[in-house]
């Protein structure tokens, strides 16, 4: 299957499962990487669309991609704000530890708040989780990779400083799109149509637009792609 | 308010009562436990059902009866006869007498009782006298007039809910009568009874009191009197079986004859005697009653019997033996004994031996050697309202008195083998102000664990717990025999002796001949000197009360909080559910005792731990579902050393180690276990089995499992690793030691755990 099938049934999920307004969401991104590179970073952020902020002790996550790509590791230095900064255990541990806690196709990771007071996500920000790192197989066949989050309550937990789990609404999974291949005629008219129906029901549902959306970069299809798992 | 509660509380710290006097290396032999039981399984295979509606009915299936018959006599009928039981037909199988309402009655296991009589046929023995006009014989029984030696060997009959009763007549030798005839020559085991139960039966006199008697004053009621091998009475009543005159009378009557026998939750009530052995010429030539088991009795008397006039029940003794050997009197209630004219102190127990008894009654006859109380074990009882719990002997006093037609110092029988332990025993000087527990002369008598409380319920000075009662034949300078032990009893109302009292008691070593005595816990409720006990270097005024010793309220054991509690002192009879044996629905039998052999209680888990890192944690007592530590072993602690066992003993995972052996707490290790669930089961039987030293087996031979859920990391048990649990170890760091948040098992909580805990995310038992 092309890889424009897949965004078409990632977007028909994506009209049936939208994130509620006021949700905590983990959010992957989505990039491009070309069959056997090495060194390409992936994002993972948290999101909070509610009107309060939230106090954070501690997180973890696991994603997980095909036998393609190759999770190498997971840093702090993401593009929105790191959660923990200067308050990681993760950093401030004798010795530090990485972030993530193992590698390959799925990759484990998680920090706590090193003072125990938690960390605050203030209502509509978004901070970065983890910058992970991946290597692609050189034989990957051309098109988008799915990342997902896993849905075991025990690999993608969000809690407060005193242990208490708080809630994630949504866990927006993102692609790694394995660069090298033109989309095919009929495919690109299928995506088309897919698309304007997408529209079509972006205009007549009421209330905000998935707030994990960012918009869509000229020439890429629409990205990230919301999946939502429960 | 009794003396023995009220007077004279001290301190405990005044309470330095636990004395030893001497411990020389001697061996005393324990009795020995009844080698043969009555199986009294319910019930016998049915192969004819025979219907009898009258007493000629009755007696012509008697007469016929074939093993494999059911006779069934019709519910709330009564049969009124001297009935004579004959040697069945057949070659196997049992005969049973029946009601036709048994199924109404209580199950096997619970006694029946006077309500339950609506359900049963009466079997009565005739007010007016039978044809011959001999108004002495038994309801039913077996022929005592037979000369036919042959047709006396009944066998194989059980009475299922019938009712026994004597008529109104002023003399009764024995409502139930299975036993030899007038003559002797019963010595063939064919021509004696066996194998006859009595399940679920009344067996009963007359009430002395309220009954009106044609004849005139009635004066003698026997019961039963069953000289049967493999014979038993369970769940039964036996009662209102008195005397009014010297002659005694008992309830239950055994002259002699092979065991074994077994009397079973069963209510016991004669005057003098409720259970006796012995006193008579012994039936059968020289056999003594052997292999008898008593457990889970209710011996007592009315109380209405102590005061009434112008009858006057005799009373005596619950439960005596002028001969028996093997005998286990265990589990069992005794109360409502009291001197009324016949001179005895109103003892629960009473075990003297009469081998001269034959000669009493043929003059010049040879005494019976053999004719002893021998190998008794006198354990889990609980004695209450009655003027002395035990008297013994250890010769026939005849014979060294020269009483009756003996010479002076000729030589009996000796008893030996006693075991009085573990009982506890109230007695009250009001019933009557004898002594507790008094000692004859005794070979391989030992009296341990007991606990013994002379009181005075009617106020004044208790009497002692304890009498020393050397034979006065012999004098005062005697000694008590070989190999007593007399250790571990809670005396309370203290220690005495006879010798006109003299300030030699019981305790003094120079009494005891060869003896251990140690470990006793003495004390005087009224603040009395106590006699001569300066000779063991304590205080004369010792005073306590049973509160200051720590007796819980029901007397039958400790407290907790008591400063004696689980030195082995007193009665220990959490095991003893005294209202059930009262009414007669009783469950367990508690442990025998560790001194007789296959005796104590098989050991059990008091304690089991897993093992992590340095530390362990006991998961019987914790209310966690899941462990969340990597663990590394299991350390199980019993109730006592466990002597066999091995690494397969552990089931459920492989140990790779094993040690304790021979104390009480085992340890097996195994390969790190972080995740997953397994049921540790602990052998109590097979070639791995752990026992303890008489080879017991843990849990009597059930073992012990318990479930481990591990999930290592887990500190919040809700069965998953994650954040929440990094976070909550993480705060750990900073609190008071938490052991739960020990995930290394190092001894404290720190960032090594949190990261243990961080490496384990993501693992969970779903």
């Amino acid at each position: 299957m092309c890889r424009w099938n897949l965004y078409a049934v990632a977007a028909a999920f994506a009209m049936i499962a939208m994130p509620a307004s006021g949700a905590v969401i983990f959010e992957i991104g989505s990039v491009f990487a070309d069959p056997g590179s090495t060194g390409n970073t992936i994002e993972v952020d948290v999101q909070n669309t509610g009107g309060s902020s939230i106090l954070i002790g501690g997180f973890d996550f696991q994603i997980n991609a095909n036998l393609d790509i190759d999770f190498t590791g997971a840093g702090f230095s993401t593009s929105a704000p790191y959660l923990f900064t200067g308050d990681s255990f993760d950093q401030l541990a004798t010795p530090p530890q990485p972030l993530n806690t193992s590698t390959g196709s799925s990759l484990s990771a998680g920090d706590i708040s090193f003072s125990g007071d938690g960390d605050t996500l203030g209502a509509g920000q978004t901070m970065g989780l983890a910058l992970v790192a991946f290597d692609v197989s050189p034989t990957a066949a051309p098109g988008p990779v799915t990342v997902l989050f896993s849905t075991d309550p025990a690999l993608a937990n969000l809690s407060d400083p005193s242990g208490n789990s708080i809630t994630i609404d949504s866990l927006v999974g993102g692609t790694i799109d394995v660069t090298g291949v033109v989309p095919e005629p009929s495919t690109a008219a299928m995506l088309l149509a897919a698309l304007m129906g997408l529209g079509a029901w972006g205009l007549m549902r009421p209330g905000p637009a998935a707030s994990g959306f960012t918009a869509a970069e000229p020439g890429r299809p629409d990205r990230p792609v919301p999946l939502i798992y429960y | 308010m009794t003396s023995r509660r009220s007077l004279l509380a001290i301190p405990q710290a005044l309470l330095p009562i636990v004395f030893l006097v001497s411990m020389p290396v001697f061996a005393i032999t324990y009795p020995a436990l009844p080698t043969a039981a009555v199986d009294v399984s319910c019930c016998p295979a049915v192969t004819r059902t025979v219907a009898v509606h009258n007493a000629a009915d009755l007696q012509a299936a008697l007469s016929g009866a074939q093993l494999g018959d059911n006779i069934v006599l019709d519910a709330g009928a009564t049969y009124e006869g001297n009935f004579i039981v004959s040697v069945p037909g057949g070659s196997a199988g049992w005969v049973t007498v029946s009601s036709s309402a048994a199924y109404a009655l209580p199950s096997p296991g619970t006694r029946v009782g006077p309500s339950d009589a609506v359900h049963m046929a009466k079997i009565m023995s005739p007010s007016a006298g039978d044809s011959t006009g001999d108004k002495t014989r038994a309801a039913l029984g077996s022929d005592l007039n037979a000369t036919n030696l042959a047709a006396l060997g009944v066998h194989h009959y059980r009475f299922i809910g019938i009712e026994f009763a004597t008529g109104l007549t002023a003399v009764n030798y024995g409502v139930v009568q299975f036993g030899p005839t007038n003559s002797s020559g019963q010595s063939s085991p064919s021509s004696q009874p066996h194998d006859i139960i009595f399940d679920r039966c009344l067996i009963h006199g007359n009430d002395p009191i309220a009954t009106t008697f044609p004849d005139g004053t009635a004066w003698l009621n026997h019961g039963v009197y069953l000289d049967a091998a493999n014979s038993a009475i369970v769940d039964s009543a036996v009662y209102n079986f008195w005397s009014n005159s010297q002659t005694d009378s008992q309830a239950i009557f055994c002259g002699g004859g092979p065991g074994p026998r077994l009397l079973q939750n069963t209510l016991v009530s004669g005057g003098t005697e409720g259970w006796l052995c012995g006193g008579a010429p012994l039936p059968y030539t020289n056999q003594i009653p052997t292999d008898i088991t008593i457990v889970h009795n209710y011996f007592t008397n009315p109380i209405a019997w102590r005061t009434s006039t112008p009858v006057i029940p005799y009373v005596k003794n619950r439960f005596e033996l002028k001969v028996g050997q093997r005998v286990r009197i265990t589990d069992n209630v005794f109360e409502n004994s009291w001197d009324r004219g016949n001179g005895q102190a109103g003892y629960a127990v009473l075990l003297t031996p009469r081998p001269a008894q034959d000669a009493n009654y043929v003059i010049g006859s040879p005494v019976l050697m053999s004719n002893v109380v021998d190998d008794i074990v006198l354990s889990n009882n609980v004695v209450r309202n009655v003027g002395a719990f035990l008297s013994t002997g250890l010769y026939d006093s005849q014979c060294i008195s020269g009483a009756g037609s003996l010479p002076a110092g000729t030589p009996c029988a000796q008893s030996a083998r006693l075991l009085v332990s573990d009982n506890m025993a109230d007695y009250d000087a009001a019933i009557y102000p004898a002594s507790g527990l008094l000692f004859g002369f005794m070979q391989d008598f030992s009296v341990k664990r007991n606990t013994l409380l002379g009181h005075n319920s009617g106020g004044g000075l208790g009497q002692p717990s304890t009498w020393g009662n050397r034979d006065q034949s012999i004098g005062c300078s005697a000694t008590f025999g070989t190999n007593f032990e007399f250790s571990y009893n809670i005396l309370l109302q203290g220690v005495a002796g006879d010798c006109t009292f003299d300030p030699a008691n019981i305790l003094v070593s120079s009494w005891l001949g060869t003896d251990t005595v140690t470990s006793n816990l003495a004390a005087n409720v009224s603040g009395a000197v106590l006699n001569d006990w300066t000779n063991f270097g304590h205080s004369s005024s010792i005073a306590a009360t049973e509160a200051s010793i720590g007796l819980a309220s029901s007397e039958l054991t400790l407290q907790g909080t008591s400063p004696y509690f689980g030195m082995g002192i007193g009665a220990n009879l959490a095991c003893f559910n005294e209202a059930a044996i009262r009414a007669g629905t009783p469950s367990a039998l508690c442990p025998l005792p560790p001194e007789v052999a296959g005796g104590g209680s098989s050991p059990s888990v008091t304690g089991f731990k897993v093992l992590f890192g340095s530390q362990s944690y006991d998961a019987i007592g914790s209310s966690r579902t899941r462990l969340p530590w990597q663990i590394t072993g299991i350390q199980a602690t019993f109730s006592e050393p466990i002597t066999a066992g091995n690494a397969g003993s552990l089931a459920g995972i492989t140990a790779t180690g094993f040690s304790g052996l021979g104390t009480n707490t085992l340890t097996w290790t195994f390969n790190p276990f972080a995740l997953g669930i397994f049921t540790a089961n602990l052998a109590g039987t097979g070639p791995n089995a752990l026992t303890d030293a008489a080879g017991h087996g843990l849990g009597s031979g059930a073992g012990f499992s318990q479930t481990l859920e591990v999930l290592w990391g887990d500190f919040n048990d809700d069965g998953s690793v994650n954040s929440q649990d990094q976070v909550l170890v993480n705060t750990a760091t900073r609190n008071p030691y938490n052991i739960l948040a020990d995930m290394n098992g190092d001894g404290v909580v720190n960032a090594t755990d949190v990261l243990l805990v961080r490496s384990r995310i993501g693992t969970s038992l779903h």
